[in-house]
């Protein structure tokens, strides 16, 4: 028994680890779906970015300058997105808006690339989460260990915020009928871009953890853990927070059990495989609330 | 107006016969022609020149007319301070490199007066109709083929050329679906894979298959089928896997069914670079060696014949449908169409040219790898959609070719360090060109949302019309 | 300082003949540079490309029978990425290469040998392995070993080495360099009484620590990654977070500053084969290790593309060596004309400095040695372990 903990705890610490930090990137997407109906395919490009102006921060400043001011420009980025790229196509069909999103998910990896000149960059060490540390008989990460604390500790003021705040109304408001609120006189753009900008600050952390695990970044480091925290919020069902998160932590967990069973070149493809299955036999997911199409 | 037009006739008719006639008969002269070469040489032997001289006469023995002209550029080039290229040599060589160009046109001519001839002979008025886009068709490749033996297979302009050719047919078929039935599928890629891979497995030469499966003893595959077989072949293989996808994933909507074919694209590349196909798909080890095309018309009639298939599908009845159901699902289920069996059908046909797309794209590349066919290129492909206009075939096979030749030739300088004067420009330097280029998307898709064509398509009446109208408005003004 | 008065004395040599010989330029004879400049070989490419324009300021000009030619370089980045390949081996073909160097990395290399035989261009391989780049390419040569010989040399030596009777191999998926390599590797293990697992990570994973704990689970006592550096600095930064103490075993690709940065302070045993060593001290290397590294010194931008520090790769020593031998290439051709090149390249020979150049079947260069290397975790250098070479 303990030899078989020995050989597989660090699978699970790893798949724990990664579900955190699919989670923290999944509630970006699943709460803007939840207001817009759009799958931000930017998202994973803003969480790459975050960990890039990261590096470069670093570079010049200390940390305790640098790590705030990481969130803040990628939430303003976050911001400025939307505020470029999505508001003006408010009434646009939805494939619109969606390959406005593609194409500022392009945008941003060539401006990455170019900047960067496409090579892999060295993330900061942020003493203490970078250190080693050993559990049981397995050594990872302190990151590993605060990760799932973190995301947990961060959802539940989220749900807080969402439940007991008068924005967090005006987000339910929103995501609940759009054209009604809009009438009811919330400021919608407002809520807008307060969705963009939580969305975004998650994603910096989401980042900073992650990087510390894993250090190299490159333009495209985000786009798999993206589009992994995109299926982690369908499987989750979209539009719910807790969701995002379980499914997050699933998708982590399950993912590392494939390669503990030597299934490596289906790591990637199991995920997607999961998702389809989800998406055919329970399309709203696990906890999401069926959408009734009107006539 | 009917007497200048006999005119015309005529004329177009003898230029015609004149160019033919003149262009086959300089074919055989080439031994003459370098028999005079040497006759009007006046210095000494040199052993370089003998040299090229012989590989002249090789290549005319071999009968590679590629070669052939390569060979006497060379040695040309070499004798140019010795020969008068500008007298009558000059003159001959002129028709010798130029002769299939000089074919080629007249046959066009030709083509153009037997046109003409039928409008005017045409009381119905259908051909009159049907005959100025059929005329550019012919005048497109027609002028392909003048360019090829013109610039040189090597050139920027013939490689932007014939991967914008392939790209327009991925584009249309993208359109097809995404376009004309409304159906929002990121899965393109995948099937491209498939057919791409299907093409280069059965058109590898047996005898290079151990070289090219080295892994695998070999591979399994033993035989091998001709090209065209093979292209066939591709489209079916996509079209199958679009059946089998499309069962479970069409009954989804809109971003549902874009994320679940991403997903299925995804999960294409892995199965193709898994190691246990290996013998099959060489595993994610490259495939090559296998049968390519030589001229660059092969890719545009493939996909020329493709896109006026598309075009057919498009105008028929099941096309109508398939806009209906874009226009308004519940409204065309009212009407009778069957949902579901129409967006297969529009899933299936689209894949099925997306296969021979990908095969057409193999062929291009010369090597084929599946790990090559992520998200990204059908991100691109979307967005070729996009510019051209949803809903318009023409505006993706004009968008199709400006995208190339921004992409790979136009915006290249921005990569390289520029000097005006002594003056640097700054930002120019490795990927500033990628930048340019999605800035200009996003324009289009913020801006100038309908893309080129909007959901129209281009008609040379429409053009016509259209100067014939600011021609007026001039007037007027 | 006196890297400097180096550096300055060694313009001053490239000039001087250049004044002399200023009006006597007949032409310009273009030479392709087709290697990655960004992408996860990006840092590999560029050292290599840096070798390249070295000789080319050692050597910008060549001899032919009517006159002087200067050589002008023209470079393209293929991105490390197979379906980038093709259209940027095009664009060197547009724009009238007589001759191509590279690919550092094997894969671009294959994707684009048969855009260069279509063109009828040689292309000479510095770095890349695999021996698909050649098989059945006429027009590809090569200026290093193979990988069937190296992954026997790595297999002679984890055996030797580490005793090692079971190894865990790891290699990108769709990576033709890193799926040869494991695999020649692997047959050579099996073939000494040893036994492998293996396993493949698609692009764009970050996360090692479950491979590395199936290399642990399996028993392995060795970890061979042929992989490129943006993957190795992860898998040995990993590896060290981990506590995975099994010695970790690589190709040529990882014969690079990245790698020492990242075992720098770790407690963990890398081992690397690689085509030269910085310590070599025949004269022709040793003349080159001094010249380059002050050619790198002087120039901020060169040090920052050799990874910010003067420590000499090998493939910038194949890269010099690479364009040296295109220069005998022109020359024995007396031209610039890439059908006249093709005729005469199977016979070009050249003693370059890292070793001598003679290509043998299917346009491969002989070469029966390999330099073993060790990561001095203390300080960030190599240690010089051991020329290997294996009885054929």
């Amino acid at each position: 028994m303990s030899d078989f903990i020995r050989a597989n705890l660090p699978y699970l610490l790893a798949g724990i680890s990664v579900g955190g930090q699919y989670a923290l990137i999944a509630i970006g997407y699943t709460m803007v779906y939840g207001i817009l109906r759009l799958i931000n395919f930017a998202h994973g490009d803003i969480f790459t970015v975050a960990a890039f102006v990261m590096v470069y921060m670093n570079a010049t400043m200390p940390l305790y300058i640098s790590l705030p001011l990481t969130a803040a420009v990628t939430v303003a980025l976050g911001f400025a997105v939307e505020r470029v790229a999505y508001k003006p196509l408010r009434t646009a069909p939805r494939m619109s808006i969606m390959i406005s999103a593609i194409g500022v998910s392009y945008l941003l990896q060539n401006l990455m690339w170019y900047i960067t000149g496409g090579l892999a960059k060295q993330y900061p060490t942020i003493p203490w989460i970078s250190s080693s540390v050993t559990i049981y008989t397995a050594t990872t990460k302190m990151v590993t260990l605060v990760t799932p604390v973190l995301t947990l500790l961060l959802v539940i003021l989220l749900v807080q915020l969402i439940n007991h705040t008068k924005i967090g109304m005006a987000m339910r408001a929103v995501s609940k009928d759009f054209e009604t609120s809009k009438l009811m006189g919330i400021r919608i753009n407002q809520v807008i871009s307060v969705t963009f900008i939580i969305g975004s600050f998650l994603a910096a952390v989401g980042s900073m953890l992650y990087f510390s695990n894993y250090t190299a970044v490159t333009p495209v480091s985000g786009a798999m853990p993206g589009l992994k925290a995109f299926v982690a919020a369908v499987f989750g069902g979209i539009g719910s927070i807790p969701g995002a998160v379980i499914g997050a932590f699933i998708i982590g967990i399950c993912e590392n059990i494939i390669k503990a069973l030597g299934l490596t070149t289906f790591s990637d493809a199991f995920t997607f495989a999961l998702l389809i299955i989800i998406l055919i036999f329970k399309p709203s997911g696990l906890f999401g609330e069926a959408i009734y199409e009107k006539v | 107006m009917k007497k200048t037009r006999i005119t015309l006739i005529v004329l177009f008719t003898l230029c015609a016969l004149a160019l033919i006639i003149f262009s086959l008969s300089v074919k055989d002269s080439l031994p003459g022609l370098l028999d005079r070469m040497d006759a009007e040489q006046t210095a000494t032997q040199d052993d370089k020149m003998l040299k090229a001289r012989d590989r002249v006469l090789e290549s005319i023995r071999e009968g590679d007319r590629s070669k052939i002209l390569r060979n006497l550029e060379r040695y040309t080039s070499g004798w140019a301070d010795r020969l008068d290229l500008n007298g009558e040599i000059g003159l001959e060589l002129f028709f010798f490199r130029n002769g299939p160009s000089l074919t080629a046109l007249g046959l066009f001519l030709l083509a153009a007066a037997v046109a003409m001839a039928l409008s005017v002979l045409d009381r119905k008025g259908r051909f009159r109709k049907a005959a100025p886009p059929l005329m550019l068709i012919a005048a497109v490749y027609t002028g392909v083929y003048i360019l090829e033996n013109v610039v040189g297979s090597d050139s920027m302009l013939m490689t932007v050329l014939e991967k914008g050719a392939i790209f327009a047919l991925i584009a249309v078929s993208m359109n097809l679906l995404n376009g004309f039935t409304g159906l929002f599928s990121l899965g393109q890629a995948g099937f491209m894979l498939i057919g791409a891979y299907t093409y280069a497995i059965f058109t590898i030469e047996t005898g290079t298959r151990p070289q090219v499966y080295q892994y695998y003893a070999g591979g399994l595959v033993q035989f091998t089928l001709p090209a065209l077989v093979s292209i066939g072949l591709a489209g079916l293989a996509a079209a199958f896997f679009a059946f089998l996808i499309g069962l479970p994933v069409l009954r989804l909507k809109s971003d549902y069914l874009a994320i679940a074919t991403l997903g299925f694209a995804e999960i294409i590349r892995a199965v193709f670079q898994y190691d246990g196909l290996g013998p099959i798909t060489n595993g994610s080890n490259l495939l090559r060696k296998f049968a390519t095309y030589d001229t660059v018309l092969f890719p545009f009639v493939i996909a020329g014949v493709c896109i006026a298939l598309i075009a057919l599908i498009i105008n028929s009845t099941y096309g109508r449908s398939f806009k209906a159901i874009r226009d308004d699902e519940i409204a065309a289920e009212a009407m009778g169409i069957n949902l579901f069996r129409h967006k297969q059908m529009a899933f299936v046909i689209s894949s099925f040219f997306a296969g021979i797309g990908g095969a057409l794209l193999a062929m291009y590349q010369t090597t084929v790898q599946a790990a090559a066919f992520t998200s990204a290129m059908t991100y691109e492909i979307l967005l070729i959609v996009v510019i051209g206009g949803m809903g318009s075939v023409t505006g993706s096979v004009i968008a199709s070719f400006l995208f190339v030749a921004a992409s790979e030739w136009w915006l290249r300088f921005l990569d390289n360090e520029q000097m005006i004067g002594s003056f640097q420009v700054p930002l120019l330097r490795s990927g500033f060109r990628m930048v340019v280029f999605s800035v200009v998307i996003m324009a289009v898709v913020l801006f100038y949302r309908k893309g080129i064509m909007g959901d129209r398509e281009l008609s040379i009446k429409r053009l016509t019309s259209r100067l014939s109208l600011r021609k007026g408005g001039l007037k007027n003004g | 300082m006196m890297k400097k008065w180096i550096a300055l004395a060694m313009a001053l040599m490239l000039v001087l003949p250049l004044i002399a010989l200023g009006e006597q330029i007949k032409g310009e004879i273009t030479i392709g540079i087709y290697e990655p400049a960004s992408g996860p070989n990006g840092a590999g490419g560029k050292q290599e490309t840096l070798g390249i324009y070295y000789a080319n300021f050692v050597a910008p000009t060549v001899q032919l029978s009517d006159g002087v030619y200067k050589i002008n370089l023209v470079e393209v980045d293929n991105q490390s990425s197979n379906d980038k390949a093709p259209s940027a081996a095009q664009t060197l073909v547009s724009a009238g290469a007589s001759i191509v160097l590279g690919s550092y990395g094997s894969g671009v290399s294959i994707a684009a040998s048969g855009i260069f035989d279509d063109a009828g261009l040689v292309a000479i391989g510095l770095s890349c392995t695999n021996p698909q780049v050649t098989i059945g390419n006429p027009l590809y040569y090569r200026i290093c070993y193979l990988d069937p010989f190296q992954g026997t040399v790595l297999a002679n030596f984890a055996k030797d080495e580490f005793a090692a009777k079971k190894a865990y191999t790891l290699a990108q998926l769709g990576n033709d360099y890193d799926v040869g390599l494991a695999y020649y590797f692997t047959e050579a293990f099996k073939g000494l009484g040893g036994d492998v697992t293996g396993e493949t990570f698609p692009l764009g994973t970050s996360d090692f620590t479950a491979y590395l704990t199936s290399a642990v689970n399996a028993g392995a006592e060795v970890i061979f990654s042929p992989t490129s550096t943006e993957f190795a600095s992860q898998i040995i930064t990993q590896a060290a977070a981990n506590g995975v103490k099994v010695p970790i075993l690589a190709g040529d690709t990882w014969d690079s500053s990245v790698i020492l940065d990242a075992a720098k302070g770790t407690d963990l045993s890398v081992s690397v084969s690689t085509f030269f060593d910085e310590g070599d001290t025949s004269s022709a290397a040793a003349e080159f290790v001094t010249g380059f590294k002050a050619w790198l010194n002087a120039n901020p931008d060169k040090l920052a593309n050799n990874g910010g520090n003067d420590i000499v790769a090998a493939v910038s020593a194949l890269g010099y060596d690479g364009y040296m031998v295109a220069l005998e290439a022109l020359k024995k051709a007396d031209s610039a004309d890439r059908e006249d090149i093709a005729e005469i390249m199977a016979d070009v020979t050249y003693t370059g400095v890292t070793g001598a150049i003679v290509f043998g079947e299917n346009g491969d260069a002989m070469r029966d040695q390999a330099f073993i290397k060790k990561t001095n975790n203390a300080d960030g250098s190599w240690i010089f372990v051991k020329v290997q070479s294996i009885a054929k």
